[in-house]
C-alpha cells in the first residue's frame, strides 16, 4: 500500500523542451540544463490532442528526474500525468521504468503487464517485455525472463 | 524549538544582582543592631539571632521559590513542544489546456483557497474575470516535489474547458499548472488545541501596533511588570465604575495563559508577576510577541479552541496571518479581550464596536492616521460565514485519512509534529455529492411520504485506475462527525455482488460468454443447518432461457443462482476475495449469489475499482504523500496494482453492466444523463427494500451509494429508486468521462441474437452487438427473420 520511501527528494528538476513550441513546466526554475531527446522507447509518440501536452510535459520531466536520480520525483510526476490520462500506455511503461530503478521489481511487472492491456503501440509493447524480463531476472525467475525476452524481440 | 535560551551569562548577572542586594539588607540591619542599648543587648541579640534564622530561612525559601518558579518558567517556555496538529490538504487543482473545469468550479475552487474576487489582480490570492478570462495570482506553494511559486496566470475557460493558459505577464503560454492544494482540517489532539504557528516574522506591523495600541502601551520598555499601566487601568477602570481595562501587560497575559491555571487569587495574581518578570529576563521582547500570538485565546469552534492569530486568520477570514489587512487584524486584536463576547459570528455589532475602539487607539497613540483609521472602520468584518468553518467540512473522509494514518505514525506525531498530509480529496467532487445526496434524499422522502430526515446515506467516489478517494460522504448531513456510515456500515449487498458472480464465468470463456443461456427457474435447496432455500425473482416471476448478459442485465435472481451454482460457490468466493474483500467475509453458501454478504460502501468501491481498472486492484488510498513541518517528504503512498484477473473477460462485463444501464434496471440513469450516458453500473436491493444500493463507473470514477435506514427497517427503496437518483445527480453535476470503448486486444465484437446463443446481422430485428472473447462467440448463426439486408443475414439465408 505504502511505498515506504524515506530518503529526501530534490525539488522539480528544470525542464526546458526544444522544439517550435516553446513548452515550460511550471515552476520554471533557472537552469541551463538542457534535455536530451527522450530514450528508449524513444519512437513512442503522445498523441497531440491538447490535454496529453500537459502530459508529454510531465513524461519529459519524469524522464529528467529519473537520469538525475530523482526516483521519487519522476513516480510522483508520472502519477500525476496518470490523473489527467488514466489511460495513456507511455506513463504506464515510465512508472514500470521507475519502479525498475528502485527495484520494486513486482510492481514493474504489473505497471507493464497495464501499459500492454491498454493497446499500445509495438514498440512499446517489447518495451514493456524487455522491462518485464529484466524485473524476471532480478527475481531469480530465469526462464520467465528468457520467455519475456523472446516475445520482446518477436514483436520488435 | 521556538524559544531559544539567551546566552547564560546574562541569567547568571541576575542571579548575582539578587544576591548582591539582598547581602546589604543583611547588612544595614546588622548596623541598626550594633545601636541598641547594652542592656538590652544581650536579649535582643538572641531575638535578632532568631529573627536572623527566620528571615535566613524566609530568604531561603524566597531564593527556591523563585528558582522553583524559573525552573517552571524554563520547562514551559524552553520546553514547550508546541503541539502543531498535522494539516491536512485536498488535491491541487490542475490547470492545463483542456482540463474539464467549470466557470463554478473554478469559482469555487479559489473560493476555497481564499483568493478574493477584485476588478483589477494587483496582489497575491486575488482573482478577477471578464468574459470568461479568467485572471488569477496564485500564492507560492510547497508541494511535495517542490514549490509552485505564486505567479499571475491567464485562463480562459470556454464550455467548461480550459482553453487557454498562460503568464498573465508574458503571455508565454504555460503546459500545467498547479493551484496550491485548499487546506481541509486538522488532526488535533484530545485536549483540542489547535493553531498554526507562525514566526515573528510574519506578524503584521499593524497587527503588532494594534496589539500595543489596546493590550499594552509601553510593552517595549517594561520589565514585565507595567505599574503605570496598571495604574492607568485602574484610574479608568474606578471612574467607569466596572472593569473597562485590563492592566495586565502582554508577558503577564502570556504568563498567564501559559503556564497558570484560571483560579482568581492574590497568590496567583503575585505568581504572575514573578514569573513575567522571569520571563522578561530570559527572552527577547520577539520572542515573547511571537509566543503570545501563537498563544492566545481567539475562539472555539465546538470542541476544538482556536489558538493564535495564525489560526484565527483562517479561522474567521480563510487566509494566511500576512495577508489580513488593517481592519481584520484590528478585529482579532479587538477579541482577545473575550473571544466569545466578541465573537464577530454570533454578535457582529458588538465585534464591529470593539474592532473600531482599537482602530481609534491606533489612531490615537499615532500607529496609523485619523484616515486610515476611518476607512478602516467603514470596512465590513470581512468574516467568513458559519458555514464555511473548515474542519467540519469533511469530517468523514478526514476520518479515513486518519484511519490510514494511523497505520504508520503514532498519535502523537498526527497531533503534534505539524505534519503536512496530502491528500486526494476532489472537493468540487465531494461538494457536488453532498448537494446531490441531500438534493434527492429530501426529494424521495417527500415524494413516498417517508417522514423527513429518517433517510441515510453514504457515498464513496475513487478514480478507477488509480483507486484514489476522490470523495467520501459517511452521512447525508456533510458536517456530521458521527456514525461514518461510508467505512463502518456493513450491510448485505444484494444484487451488487453478482458482477463477481457472473466474472467468474465469463472467465472462463470455454464455458461461458454473453449469449449463454441460463436456466430462470424456481429452485429448492436443502441447507446444511436443514432449512430450504428457495429464492425468487424480485417480480415472482420465472423467464426460463436467459442469456447471460440478460440475467445481469435484468438482475435475475433465478438466473444468477443458476449460473453461480454451475461456475461453483468456491469460485465465487474466489472472485469476490480477488476483487478486493477480505478473507472469510464471503462464505461459500448459496445465497452468497444474491448478496448475503455484509460490506461496507469502501469495500464494495474497491470490488468495483478493480473492475473498473480492467482486473487490476489499486488498495483505495485517501493519502498521496506527508512531509513533515519543514516541509521535507517523509513518505509518499504510490500508486500501486495487481492483476487479479485478466482484462478481457473484465471488459466483457464490462460491457454486460453497460446493458445495465443501456436497457437494464439502472436505465433510470437517462433521467439525470441523457440517452447515451456510456457508464456500467449495477443496482442493489436487499431483503424487504432495507438496503437500497448503486455502484457504476465511467473513465474517471467509480462510485457507490448506499441508502438505508439506521434502523434496518424497511424503507420502500429498491436500488434504483433509492441510490441510483444520487449518483445520477452527481453526475450530472459534476460531468463525467465516459467508459473507454476499445476492447483488448483476443476480444471482438459481434451481432447477436438478443434471447438465443446465435449469431445475428447487424439489421436483424431483436439483434445486439456484444463482445466475445475470441473463441467463445456462438458457434451458430440464425436467420434473420426480420428481412435484414446484413451481410451475415445474407449468408445465414444462403447457407442455413
Amino acid at each position: 500500500m505504502l511505498s515506504g520511501c524515506f530518503s529526501s527528494v530534490k525539488g522539480p528538476a528544470p525542464v526546458e523542451i526544444r522544439g517550435d513550441q516553446p513548452a515550460r513546466v511550471y515552476p520554471s526554475r533557472k537552469s541551463d540544463l538542457k534535455v536530451q531527446p527522450l530514450e528508449r522507447p524513444s519512437g513512442v509518440a503522445i498523441a497531440k490532442a491538447q490535454p496529453n501536452r500537459a502530459v508529454e510535459v510531465l513524461v519529459r520531466r519524469a524522464d529528467d528526474q529519473k537520469r538525475d536520480g530523482d526516483l521519487m520525483g519522476a513516480s510522483a510526476s508520472l502519477e500525476r500525468g496518470l490523473r489527467i490520462a488514466p489511460n495513456e500506455p507511455v506513463l504506464w511503461n515510465r512508472l514500470a521504468a521507475v519502479r525498475l530503478d528502485q527495484k520494486r521489481f513486482s510492481q514493474v511487472e504489473q505497471l507493464a503487464k497495464k501499459s500492454n492491456d491498454l493497446n499500445p503501440s509495438s514498440r512499446l509493447r517489447a518495451d514493456n517485455w524487455d522491462l518485464i524480463a529484466n524485473a524476471r531476472e532480478a527475481l531469480g525467475d530465469k526462464r520467465g525472463a528468457k520467455a519475456a525476452r523472446s516475445k520482446a524481440t518477436t514483436i520488435q | 524549538m521556538l524559544f531559544k535560551r539567551k546566552p547564560s551569562r546574562k541569567k547568571v548577572t541576575r542571579k548575582k544582582k539578587t544576591v548582591r542586594k539582598k547581602a546589604r539588607a543583611t547588612k544595614s540591619s546588622r548596623s541598626k543592631t550594633k545601636r541598641s542599648t547594652k542592656r538590652q543587648a544581650g536579649l535582643l541579640r538572641r531575638w535578632w539571632r532568631g529573627l536572623l534564622a527566620v528571615g535566613l530561612l524566609g530568604l531561603l525559601l524566597t531564593f527556591a521559590y523563585s528558582i522553583h518558579l524559573s525552573q517552571s518558567v524554563r520547562v514551559a517556555f524552553d520546553g514547550k513542544r508546541w503541539s502543531i496538529p498535522a494539516r491536512v490538504f485536498a488535491r491541487p487543482l490542475e490547470l492545463y489546456v483542456g482540463a474539464q473545469i467549470s466557470d463554478e468550479q473554478l469559482r469555487y475552487e479559489l473560493g476555497l483557497l481564499g483568493y478574493r474576487a477584485v476588478s483589477k489582480v494587483s496582489d497575491n490570492a486575488q482573482w478577477s474575470e471578464s468574459n470568461g478570462v479568467y485572471q488569477i495570482a496564485s500564492r507560492a506553494f510547497e508541494f511535495w516535489d517542490g514549490p509552485q511559486w505564486g505567479q499571475k496566470l491567464r485562463v480562459v475557460l470556454q464550455n467548461d474547458q480550459v482553453v487557454e493558459l498562460d503568464d498573465a505577464g508574458t503571455r508565454q503560454s504555460l503546459d500545467i499548472v498547479r493551484l496550491e492544494a485548499p487546506s481541509i482540517g486538522s488532526i488535533y489532539p484530545a485536549h483540542r488545541e489547535d493553531r498554526i504557528l507562525v514566526r515573528r516574522s510574519e506578524i503584521p506591523d499593524h497587527l503588532v501596533a494594534a496589539l500595543l495600541a489596546v493590550e499594552d502601551r509601553r510593552f517595549y520598555e517594561h520589565w514585565g511588570i507595567d505599574p503605570r499601566g496598571l495604574a492607568r487601568a485602574m484610574f479608568n477602570n474606578l471612574r467607569a465604575g466596572r472593569v473597562v481595562q485590563g492592566g495586565s501587560t502582554l508577558t503577564q497575559q502570556l504568563v498567564k495563559n501559559f503556564l497558570l491555571s484560571s483560579e482568581r487569587s492574590i497568590t496567583r495574581k503575585v505568581n504572575e508577576a514573578l514569573m513575567a518578570f522571569i520571563v522578561e529576563s530570559r527572552y527577547s521582547k520577539d520572542e515573547i510577541l511571537e509566543a503570545y500570538a501563537n498563544e492566545i485565546f481567539l475562539g472555539q469552534d465546538r470542541e476544538r479552541s482556536i489558538h493564535g492569530f495564525g489560526l484565527a486568520a483562517q479561522f474567521y477570514f480563510n487566509r494566511p496571518l500576512h495577508e489580513l489587512r488593517l481592519h481584520e487584524t484590528a478585529l482579532l486584536v479587538g477579541m482577545v479581550k473575550g473571544a466569545s463576547y466578541y465573537n464577530p459570528r454570533r454578535n457582529p455589532e458588538r465585534a464591529k464596536t470593539r474592532r473600531n475602539v482599537v482602530l481609534t487607539a491606533m489612531a490615537d497613540q499615532g500607529y496609523i492616521t485619523q484616515a486610515q483609521a476611518e476607512r478602516a472602520k467603514k470596512a465590513p468584518l470581512g468574516v467568513t460565514q458559519q458555514g464555511k468553518v473548515k474542519d467540519h467540512r469533511y469530517p468523514a473522509f478526514i476520518q479515513m485519512v486518519r484511519d490510514q494514518l494511523r497505520r504508520d505514525y503514532h498519535d502523537e506525531d498526527l497531533t503534534s509534529e505539524g505534519l503536512r498530509i496530502f491528500t486526494t480529496l476532489d472537493p468540487w467532487a465531494q461538494r457536488q455529492a453532498s448537494v446531490s445526496a441531500n438534493e434527492q434524499l429530501s426529494l424521495i422522502e417527500s415524494q413516498r411520504k417517508i417522514n423527513k430526515g429518517t433517510l441515510e446515506m453514504a457515498m464513496v467516489m475513487v478514480s478507477p485506475q488509480g483507486g484514489e478517494v476522490r470523495a467520501l460522504l459517511g452521512s447525508r448531513n456533510p458536517s456530521s462527525a458521527g456514525f461514518n456510515r461510508a467505512l463502518l456500515a456493513q450491510r448485505p449487498i444484494g444484487s451488487l455482488v453478482k458482477p463477481a458472480v457472473y466474472l467468474a464465468a465469463l472467465a472462463q470463456p470455454g464455458r461461458y460468454s454473453l449469449t449463454t443461456l441460463l436456466n430462470d427457474k424456481a429452485v429448492d435447496i436443502k441447507m446444511p443447518n436443514g432449512s430450504r432455500w428457495q429464492p425468487k425473482n424480485y417480480d415472482k416471476k420465472e423467464y426460463g432461457n436467459v442469456p447471460l448478459y440478460q440475467g445481469l442485465m435484468r438482475s435475475l435472481n433465478l438466473s444468477t443462482v443458476d449460473l453461480g451454482l454451475s461456475v461453483g460457490l468456491e469460485n465465487v468466493v474466489e472472485m469476490v476475495e480477488k476483487l478486493g474483500i477480505t478473507e472469510g467475509k464471503a462464505q461459500p453458501y448459496p445465497s452468497l449469489l444474491l448478496g448475503a454478504v455484509s460490506l461496507s460502501p469502501v469495500e464494495v468501491a474497491q470490488m468495483y475499482q478493480t473492475i473498473a481498472a480492467g482486473g487490476y486492484r489499486a488498495p483505495l488510498r485517501a493519502i498521496r504523500e506527508v512531509l513533515d513541518a519543514k516541509n521535507q517528504p517523509l513518505q509518499r503512498y504510490g500508486l500501486e496494482v495487481t492483476q487479479v484477473v485478466d482484462n478481457k473477460p473484465v471488459f466483457v462485463l464490462e460491457s454486460a453492466m453497460k446493458q445495465v444501464v443501456d436497457q437494464g434496471t439502472a436505465r433510470g440513469l437517462k433521467r439525470y444523463l441523457g440517452e447515451n450516458p456510456n457508464l456500467a453500473g449495477k443496482t442493489g436491493t436487499t431483503d424487504d427494500l432495507r438496503d437500497s444500493w448503486y455502484a457504476g463507473f465511467g473513465g474517471d470514477h467509480v462510485a457507490v451509494v448506499w441508502v438505508g435506514r439506521d434502523d434496518n427497517k424497511p424503507t420502500g427503496l429498491t436500488g434504483s429508486s433509492g441510490a441510483l437518483p444520487i449518483y445520477g445527480q452527481t453526475l450530472r453535476r459534476l460531468g463525467y468521462s465516459p467508459l473507454m470503448q476499445d476492447p483488448p486486444s483476443g476480444v471482438s465484437y459481434e451481432w447477436v441474437d438478443e434471447s438465443a446463443d446465435l449469431l445475428a446481422g447487424p439489421n436483424c430485428s431483436e439483434s445486439i452487438r456484444l463482445p466475445f472473447i475470441q473463441g467463445s462467440e456462438p458457434k451458430r448463426s440464425r436467420a434473420c427473420a426480420g428481412g435484414g439486408s446484413s451481410r451475415s443475414g445474407l449468408l445465414d439465408r444462403l447457407f442455413n
